[in-house]
């Protein structure tokens, strides 16, 4: 009677392993939340509406960035992989993605991505313009069509295609993305390839000293610059992701004591603000921003 | 060895074996390249040198302009 009981048991759980390691993977998969819930309805063309972290250790990296700009983590369980999300209160900002085995030890990097209304039709401008495809075109279903390219000078970015549509320009909080910058070797023609590819324009920003600069804009409203990189060993193009803080000062020395490091220490900047540029401890690069008075000095007259 | 025995062994080897082929703990490339990138449930792209960062390049001239203008 004992060894009966003990068989059917033995059956059951050995049933239930069978059955449940061979699921398809698709169907245990988490979908991703949407940008924006409610959805909006609306697409602003240009907009930077997301960005991810490609690193080796997702969880020390989620950990220093949630401790520094308050951030909350979920985790969505991606086939066995975890896809963690980062909230500035309630709202998704970012996204923490796993890099492949034998790449984990090398640097983190930031890729944001940029609001198209045709996707297919953007990959198409973007490779006629110099650009190649890194990512192909997929669909992640509640966040929309998203790809990755290189631009003309190999700097990856993400296009997105919302499924909620793109959330209202507002002020941003702290803790939000405040602002992004391409740093390139040549600042004139990478802004060519995104006024073509993306549809901005691509204007020399006169706001300050620096006459090389570029501003991408489009519909009126700045969405991103370019600036050069200077010509020396050792130094990245790509894109800068820039995070509004209340206290610069205190975010880069907190920074630091949780393994991060200063690449560009606390100095003013355009506008009267003050900007910095940290690292996290597996090598991604975001900068920092403090509006001086509490308001953005891009509004003031 | 007791027949519950052996039925629980062959089950746990059933499953170990699905487990292993399900790609849940191996890197699986994209279009037969290097390892992929997970994303959304399943490999996206092959990582690569591309995505790799490195440190930032802006020096000491700053930023350029770091705020939105409406």
């Amino acid at each position: 009677m004992k060894n009966a009981k003990t068989c059917r048991l033995a059956t059951l759980l050995a049933l239930m392993a069978t059955v449940g390691f061979g699921i398809p993977s698709s169907a245990r998969a988490a979908t991703f939340p949407s940008l924006n819930n409610p959805a909006t309805g609306s697409s602003h063309q240009g907009k930077f509406v997301w960005v991810d972290l490609f690193t080796g250790d997702p969880v020390a990296a989620a950990n220093f960035y949630s401790r520094l700009f308050g951030w909350t983590v979920t985790s969505l369980d991606q086939n066995g992989r975890a896809y963690l999300v980062l909230r500035n209160g309630d709202r998704p900002v970012a996204g923490v993605v796993s890099r492949s085995a034998s790449s984990r030890k090398k640097l983190s990097r930031w890729i944001p991505y940029i609001s198209v209304g045709d996707i297919a039709s953007s990959v198409g401008k973007a490779t006629a313009a110099g650009g190649v495809v890194h990512a192909p075109v997929r669909n992640f279903p509640d966040r929309g069509f998203q790809a990755i390219i290189g631009d003309n000078e190999g700097s990856p970015v993400g296009l997105l295609q919302s499924a909620s549509g793109d959330a209202a320009d507002s002020e941003p909080a702290v803790g939000d993305w405040n602002w992004f910058e391409l740093y390139g070797k040549n600042p004139q023609a990478a802004s060519a390839f995104y006024a073509q590819a993306i549809g901005y324009q691509a204007t020399p920003d006169t706001r300050g000293e620096r006459k090389d600069d570029f501003e991408l804009s489009i519909g009126g409203v700045a969405r991103a610059g370019v600036a050069p990189v200077p010509d020396r060993e050792g130094s990245s193009r790509g894109w800068l992701a820039v995070v509004r803080v209340a206290d610069i000062d205190a975010t880069v020395a907190q920074a630091t004591s949780l393994g991060g490091e200063v690449d560009l220490a606390p100095r003013a900047a355009a506008l009267g603000s003050r900007f910095a540029v940290i690292s996290d401890p597996t090598g991604g690069t975001v900068g920092l921003v403090q509006y001086v008075d509490n308001s953005n000095p891009a509004n003031r007259p | 060895m007791k027949i519950s025995l052996k039925i629980l062994l062959v089950g746990l080897a059933l499953a170990g074996l699905q487990f292993g082929l399900s790609g849940c703990v191996a890197d699986v490339g994209v279009e037969g390249g290097g390892g992929g990138v997970y994303y959304g449930g399943g490999p996206w792209f092959n990582d690569g040198p591309w995505i790799g960062g490195g440190h930032w390049g802006g020096g000491e001239r700053g930023g350029g302009y770091i705020h939105p203008r409406r």
